[in-house]
């Protein structure tokens, strides 16, 4: 069994994505042997009410519900995010995604406090995204610098019920917040930007197995990368299992 | 086969058998059967004749720890012309280094360049240019993928591999499309999908290889964008091995 933490649906604003609709995304997942994804919808980064997008969303993946797990995208930072959490929680959405990059705020920001309080009430998941893609790529007229992850710690500590991954995070932004990772059960990062030979190995070797969630970034990364990923490093099966899918059944 | 062409040996300058050992331990697991190494252990933009000097012994020693898996280039620099084409004639014509790697020293569209060029030429052996479109600008010496094609146009008779598809794939694919003595590699960059697809729809599959930039990248990353691409299996073969093959007379 394997579970994708790590995946979107819709329009990328930036470029054509071949799977980024439901039906073309369940078949590459068929393709890949993965079992189901936690989905955001890419529009939730750009609109300013996020609501259309959810709505799309849960519509649009509708026909493959035992597969895809809808995740909301939630902007704290907008006037009257409440009422778009209400909707979402009322929609079946399970999950919440944050782009603190693209919705300008930060992790020590009240506003994110305020909405990991109403996700912990709710028993909601929250992934929030280090950056969507390569910074040196950016659209000349969209840059966005990635989020400072060094937070998140302390707002694991302080929601201690949430279940928080750190999505699209590099290797050096892990080691940053490596003792936290460590030590916080509540703490999770996913695999799809960690770069280097024998990168999953090295990080269980690090953080431990029980912090890591397997993740592609699919349809915007080719979904095979992770899996690669997986087979690049020797994991004890346990180990595997627990990145696979074991920790993230346990808040699903 | 698969072959990557393109790959670095970081570590400790001393312990160059072990980090030979450690990236093959991994592209085993991964099945792939030989690298194209180039450059020292840590990376310098602007090395000295010394410089090159120990980085090009340095994976020489590699090549002869492993000679049945690795494969070399010689680390040149337009700045350091004379220590280039030095190294050049004792690492090809004297063997067993097959091709040459430039970096960001200069502008690869300087005339500083020719020598090297012509040298490459002269010893039939191809040169792979790192090349990237950066937003937000690139370092001094960074070339684009336009600089290539300035290079290659003036040397007809070499082929050149442009790294990293050009950085930002979608401008680096199309600014080199029209030059026929360039191939990209695929290599350094996130595993984004559809960069394989478009560079095989754009330049045909026999001007694209697999590369990983191994040991910052990961040799996994870098081989989904093939293993993932949405491409014929005879391409994939190309990109994956046969080019390489070809390219650097393996």
């Amino acid at each position: 069994m394997i579970i994708d933490c790590n995946a979107h649906l819709g329009h990328w604003p930036f470029r054509y994505l071949e799977n980024s609709q439901p039906d073309n995304f369940v078949a590459l997942m068929d393709r890949c042997g993965v079992t189901q994804a936690c989905v955001a919808p890419f529009q939730g980064l750009l609109y300013g009410d996020v609501r259309p997008a959810n709505d799309w969303l849960i519509e649009a993946i509708a026909p493959h519900s035992d597969r895809l797990m809808p995740h909301a995208a939630i902007n704290p930072n907008s006037p009257d995010w409440q009422r778009d959490l209400e909707e979402a929680i009322a929609g079946g959405f399970v999950g919440l995604r944050l782009y603190p990059n693209y919705h300008g705020y930060e992790l020590g920001d009240g506003c994110l406090a305020d909405l990991m309080a109403a996700a912990q009430a709710h028993s909601l998941t929250v992934s929030i995204h280090a950056r969507m893609y390569d910074e040196r790529l950016h659209h000349a007229r969209c840059l966005v610098p990635p989020v400072t992850v060094t937070e998140a710690g302390t707002i694991a500590r302080r929601f201690p019920e949430v279940a928080i991954v750190l999505c699209n995070i590099k290797t050096a932004e892990i080691n940053a917040i490596a003792e936290d990772l460590g030590s916080l059960p509540n703490l999770y990062v996913e695999i799809s930007n960690l770069e280097g030979i024998g990168a999953v190995e090295k990080l269980v070797a690090e953080i431990g197995a029980g912090s890591i969630v397997f993740g592609t970034h699919a349809p915007y990364q080719y979904m095979e990368a992770s899996l690669l990923k997986m087979r690049e490093s020797v994991l004890a099966a346990e180990d595997s299992a627990a990145i696979l899918y074991k920790n993230a059944q346990a808040w699903i | 086969m698969i072959v990557d062409c393109h790959v670095h040996l970081y570590g400790e300058r001393e312990e160059v058998t072990a980090n030979t050992d450690e990236l093959l331990k991994y592209a085993d697991r991964l099945g792939i059967e030989k690298l194209i190494a180039s450059m020292g252990p840590q990376l310098c933009q602007q090395p000295d004749a010394e410089r090159l000097e120990l980085d090009n012994q340095y994976v020489s020693a590699a090549m002869a720890h492993a000679p049945d898996r690795l494969e070399g280039l010689v680390y040149a620099s337009p700045g350091q012309v004379d220590k280039s084409l030095e190294l050049m004639e004792r690492y090809i014509a004297g063997g067993p280094m097959k091709g040459v790697k430039l970096w960001v020293s200069r502008r690869c569209s300087e005339a500083a360049c020719d020598p090297i060029a012509d040298y490459a030429a002269e010893l039939q052996v191809a040169i792979l240019q790192h090349a990237f479109f950066k937003v937000g600008g690139n370092y001094p010496g960074e070339s684009t993928p336009v600089d290539l094609v300035e290079l290659a146009a003036r040397h007809p008779d070499v082929e050149f591999l442009m790294a990293h598809c050009g950085g930002n794939w979608e401008q680096g694919i199309r600014a080199v499309c029209h030059q026929p003595n360039i191939s990209v590699d695929l290599c350094g960059g996130d595993p984004e999908a559809g960069q394989t697809e478009y560079a095989v729809a754009l330049l045909g599959a026999e001007r694209v290889l697999y590369g990983s930039d191994a040991s910052g990248r990961s040799l996994a990353s870098q081989l989904a964008k093939v293993i993932g691409a949405e491409i014929r299996d005879q391409d994939r073969r190309l990109i994956l091995g046969d080019n390489a093959v070809r390219m650097f007379g393996l």
